[in-house]
């Protein structure tokens, strides 16, 4: 797509390339969050 | 009855498939109503709604007439600016996930809340009715306002397409909408959500597709003629330009807190599924908020021109109206192509 180059296609695009880059760090992040508070909860289950 | 509409001798397919597509919901509406058995069935599904249907359903409910005639009109008057609608969107309903979604599911459930009302009444220890009572009167000013908006946008794109009176359209789909959602209630939002949000991604994939291959891309003219639509800032510089993309970026303020995203949030059957149905919602999120613009952007291709130039000889334009170059900083918007 040649005709493509004549759009300020970093400005265009970016933000979003961002919030992709946003989303995988909640995804992951949340993921080990979840599994930590998990563990934390069996161990105060089992301990009682 | 008005004469004939965009689609031309396709009108009666688009009727048709109209049709169909309100029987559907009707047949979700008819279907969901054998599974109710308690109040709670009835708002939030029973908390029992797995996560890829309630994050297609968020994003349905939120994606709505503004995207589908909105944007693509956004992107016709304005050029690739229109991408920028997703601009505010996405990061805000990702905040809202990430914030709210998790905090309000888990509390609606320990104090047995299925109403925003009722969690605010909660939430505030409330015990006069005033909370309850101003929660439910706004949900229902403004969400009332936004339903039938949306309604007019179905009636309004009929008659574009058709030539039917929108009236027509306003009327038939408002007494389906209204008629499904009180048989089946949120398990038939939900559901009939998920259906649209499907039909929703997959126009939006198809759609540029068939627009760039038919059409081309415009670009590359309009940019050596220093047209302002392949700015994305419309050609506004400086202060303007800064105010142009907060507006943009403003759309989103509204996600949080949006009654209609929050009690999908309250319905869905797992804490631990919000992630997921994040995701989905997220990345549902992409293609319609960047597909409609694209779309809108065909409208400056020579073919596309051509036509429009065509339609547009008898009507009291202004005398660049045929001319695809809009000077830097001007604020003249095309005429319509009807």
């Amino acid at each position: 797509m040649p005709e493509s180059g004549s759009v300020e296609l970093i400005w265009l695009f970016g933000p979003f390339v961002l919030y992709l880059a946003m989303l995988v760090v909640y995804y992951v992040w949340e993921g080990k969050r979840e599994k930590r508070l998990r563990e934390r909860y069996e161990e105060a289950k089992h301990g009682q | 009855m008005a004469s004939e509409g965009l689609a031309g001798s396709a009108g009666s397919w688009v009727l048709g498939t109209f049709a169909v597509y309100l029987l559907v919901l009707l047949g979700i509406g008819l279907y969901s109503s054998r599974l109710m058995d308690s109040v709670d069935d009835y708002v939030i599904g029973g908390r029992s709604v797995g996560p890829v249907v309630t994050g297609f359903s968020e994003r349905a409910s939120e994606m709505s007439g503004w995207l589908t005639l909105g944007v693509p009109s956004d992107a016709f008057g304005t050029g690739v600016m229109a991408f920028y609608n997703g601009l505010g969107m996405i990061p805000a309903d990702l905040f809202a996930w990430a914030g709210i979604a998790k905090r309000l599911r888990k509390y609606t459930e320990i104090v047995k809340a299925v109403t925003l009302p009722t969690f605010f009444e909660t939430r505030l220890q409330d015990d006069t009715g005033y909370v309850k009572g101003v929660s439910a009167f706004v949900l229902m000013l403004f969400e009332g306002g936004y339903v039938g908006a949306q309604i007019v946008a179905a009636g309004t794109l009929l008659e574009v397409l058709t030539g039917v009176s929108s009236l027509v359209g306003i009327l038939v789909g408002g007494v389906i909408v209204v008629g499904y959602t009180m048989l089946g209630g949120y398990f038939a939002v939900a559901w009939s959500d998920y259906v649209q949000g499907a039909i929703i991604l997959a126009a939006f994939i198809v759609l540029p597709i068939i627009a760039f291959t038919n059409y081309g891309l415009p670009f590359g003219e309009l940019a050596s003629a220093g047209s302002s639509y392949t700015s994305v800032t419309a050609g506004m510089t400086g202060w303007a330009a800064i105010f142009g993309i907060i507006s943009y970026a403003a759309i989103g303020l509204g996600i949080p807190g949006n009654p209609h995203v929050m009690v999908r949030f309250m319905g869905i059957d797992e804490v631990e599924n919000i992630r997921l149905a994040a995701l989905v919602a997220q990345l549902f999120m992409f293609v319609p908020t960047s597909a409609p613009a694209s779309s809108g952007c065909t409208r400056w291709s020579p073919s596309v021109r051509a036509a429009s130039r065509t339609r547009t000889t008898s009507c009291r334009c202004s005398p660049s109206s045929s001319s695809p170059v809009r000077s830097r900083g001007s604020f003249w918007r095309p005429p319509s192509p009807r």
